[in-house]
């Protein structure tokens, strides 16, 4: 018998998840307020953005293998984008939404160009100086930025069809919106990774110098990768720009990139998915231990340790390597279903 | 000995630029106000906390954001034994060191168990930790009632029948230069030993370093052991010296200080966390002046350091020179 390989057997597993999950998150507006206060649909939007947030970190450590420690400044430069285009510029909210992500897709630009030329250790530290610096730009610059306190700006509508007007103030429809882009992000970076592209990030991840040898051009590479997550951090910083109304120089703190890492670790680090149950799962303990203990940052820091140390591949990651375990075993009929030839 | 792996131990006399530090280092108080004095020996004694991030990170190839727990921890053993235990200054200076290594062993355990971008996240989140229980307002137990606490006396060193009072800037000057040199002699000869080899092999391939039958765990967690005692006699120092100290001490912010020093002067070398520290606090007292935000220029300039010559000013000047040195000695190019 030829042997088959293990993803040729359809799991269907991930599949049935993913249509829950897809289902609850379609139904959450009408579903949530039934059992628990209606403040939770804009918590589970924001978690959304948040888990958007993490992907794009997922994005250069996953599937590049680049640790990036400056997220935030893309996610700061999606939120001013925002904030001045509708505060300064008086611009609706569509056009402030692409200025936003423009404005991040820029700056991750220029600073990609400096740091991915470097790898881990040195590329760890560029990014967070580039976040850093300007985070204290951001922060020293009151007059413009709002400095710490922020910024914040009234919403125009979305669009307006004769009577019917589509506005983000409107919790439901701000549900929708957020749950569309956030959607549509994470089906582009699916496309994305099947791609030969996404590939590449594979390859370059895993031997940069191999990569280099058999025709790629492990800087260019690295360089896209890069400038993809800074549009999706932008992304997620337009999105909450628009959620909160308000955009601050708090967010390019480099502790909201540390966020982001930590998520993408605790839910597994190359898996698309990953980021968002890391950032749903820490989100939630936070919001729930915080009520019990003001303290619950140690819990959280040894959960993280605990995980780096032993489960190193996060929440999805375990879960799937221990299916396949289950799946393969060497040597024996296993794809029957023969649990008992396990060690 | 492979000479192009090692520049800076190639040919050539090593003594010469030790014995012009050393003599610069006895002499200074000729050319110096007390001031200035004071100034030299703090820069000493930040270098020597940038090196213990030199010797984790260009020696061990580790990337820590947890020094400056160590550092923290020196001054916190520093304060046990003074307050506590009424113990006199080579006993408080025991005290942080010890307080130092002490803490490093299960910090440093919990985070040699893991690689690269997962040693740089263990040991942000440790020093995260640490800071949010230590400043956390509960728990004073450990941390003592103040969040600053400060020297209610002038100490003093008992060297046999004698006693000098820090209240002379020249004995806390010489003190501090001679504690400094010790611990750098210490480093030097750690970093030559076999056990120094042994952390460099490792850097450069850690699977061929196990397979020669290096621990190579083992010797990551010795390294971190003996790097925070570096930080923290270099937070024993500074309490010494400022007679004051703080929770501050253990944030992330202070390793990042050292992290830019020593990456600026050049982390592979003992001498280059010195002298980017230096260059910092210099820079630092004069652009301050200027304008508040006077870290981004530090960021930009380690940005370009970063990306063009990697093993840091020091280390490339020093090369150039040496090389320069070597072959005007010799009458001609023999390198």
């Amino acid at each position: 018998m030829p042997p088959t390989p293990p993803t040729a057997t359809r799991d269907p597993l991930p599949f049935i998840a993913g249509l829950v999950a897809a289902i609850f998150l379609l139904v959450a507006p009408w579903l949530l307020p039934r059992f628990v206060p209606d403040f939770w649909v804009s918590i589970i939007a924001e978690m959304l953005i948040w888990g958007l947030f993490a992907s794009s970190a997922n994005l250069l450590l996953g599937y590049t293998g680049l640790l990036s420690f400056g997220q935030s400044l893309y996610f700061g430069f999606g939120a001013y984008g925002v904030a001045f285009a509708i505060h300064g510029f008086k611009l609706g909210v569509l056009p402030a939404f692409f200025i936003g992500v423009a404005a991040a897709t820029a700056i991750a630009a220029v600073a990609g160009f400096f740091a991915v030329r470097l790898t881990w250790h040195y590329f760890a530290i560029i990014t967070v100086v580039f976040s850093l610096i300007f985070y204290l730009i951001a922060v020293g610059w009151k007059t413009v930025t709002g400095g710490d306190d922020g910024m914040s700006f009234a919403l125009p509508p979305l669009a307006q069809f004769g009577d019917i007007e589509l506005t983000l103030l409107d919790a439901t429809f701000q549900y929708y919106f957020i749950l569309a882009i956030v959607a549509a992000c994470f089906f582009l970076q699916w496309l994305l990774l099947r791609s030969p592209l996404g590939m590449a990030f594979k390859a370059v991840r895993e031997n940069a110098t191999r990569a280099g040898l058999i025709g790629f051009n492990p800087y260019l590479i690295r360089l896209i990768s890069f400038i993809l997550s800074g549009l999706l951090a932008g992304v997620a910083g337009a999105l909450f720009a628009l959620f909160s109304r308000y955009a601050s120089a708090h967010y390019m703190y480099w502790t909201v990139s540390g966020e982001a890492v930590v998520w993408t670790i605790v839910g597994g680090t190359g898996t698309l998915f990953g980021p968002i149950v890391g950032a749903v799962v820490l989100t939630i303990m936070r919001e729930e231990l915080s009520t019990v203990w003001e303290h619950y940052l140690i819990v959280v820091g040894v959960i993280v340790i605990l995980m780096v140390t032993f489960a190193p591949k996060g929440i999805l990651g375990s879960i799937a390597a221990w299916r396949t375990a289950r799946r393969v075993t060497p040597g024996g009929p296993a794809a029957t279903g023969g649990k008992g030839t396990q060690e | 000995m492979n000479a192009t792996a090692r520049p800076l131990m190639s040919s050539g006399p090593t003594w010469i630029g030790p014995a012009v530090l050393a003599v610069a280092g006895l002499t200074a108080p000729l050319a110096m106000v007390d001031y200035q004095l004071i100034f030299v020996a703090e820069i000493l004694i930040w270098g020597l906390f940038a090196l213990s991030f030199g010797l984790v990170y260009g020696f061990g190839g580790m990337l820590s954001f947890a020094q400056a727990l160590y550092f923290g921890a020196g001054c916190y053993g520093f304060n046990l034994a003074t307050f506590k235990y009424a113990l006199g200054t080579w006993g408080a200076l025991a005290s942080g060191v010890a307080a130092a290594m002490l803490f490093a062993i299960p910090t440093g355990y919990i985070a040699t168990r893991v690689r690269q971008h997962h040693f740089l996240i263990v040991t942000v989140i440790l020093s995260v930790l640490t800071s949010a229980v230590l400043t956390s307002g509960h728990w004073r137990w450990i941390a003592g009632p103040y969040v600053t606490r400060s020297l209610p006396f002038v100490p003093a060193v008992p060297l046999g029948p004698f006693e000098f009072s820090f209240g002379d800037e020249i004995v806390a000057y010489y003190f501090t230069i001679a504690l400094v040199a010790l611990a750098v002699a210490l480093a030097w000869r750690v970093v030559s030993s076999p056990f120094g080899r042994a952390l460099r092999a490792i850097g450069d391939n850690e699977q061929r370093s196990a397979l020669i039958g290096l621990n190579v765990n083992f010797l990551r967690w010795m390294m971190f052991v003996f790097a925070a005692g570096v930080a923290g006699l270099a937070g024993t120092l500074y309490t010494l010296l400022a007679r004051y100290t703080n929770l501050e001490f253990f944030e992330w912010t202070y390793s990042g200080k050292a992290v830019v020093a020593a990456i600026l002067g050049g982390a592979s070398s003992l001498a280059g966390p010195f002298a980017g520290m230096a260059f910092y606090l210099v820079m630092a007292e004069h652009l301050a002046r200027y304008f508040q935000q006077f870290t981004i220029v530090f960021g930009v300039l380690l940005l370009i350091v970063i990306r063009f010559t990697p093993d840091g000013l020091y280390v490339t000047v020093a090369r150039r020179l040496r090389a320069e040195l070597i072959r005007r000695w010799r009458g001609g190019p023999t390198l």
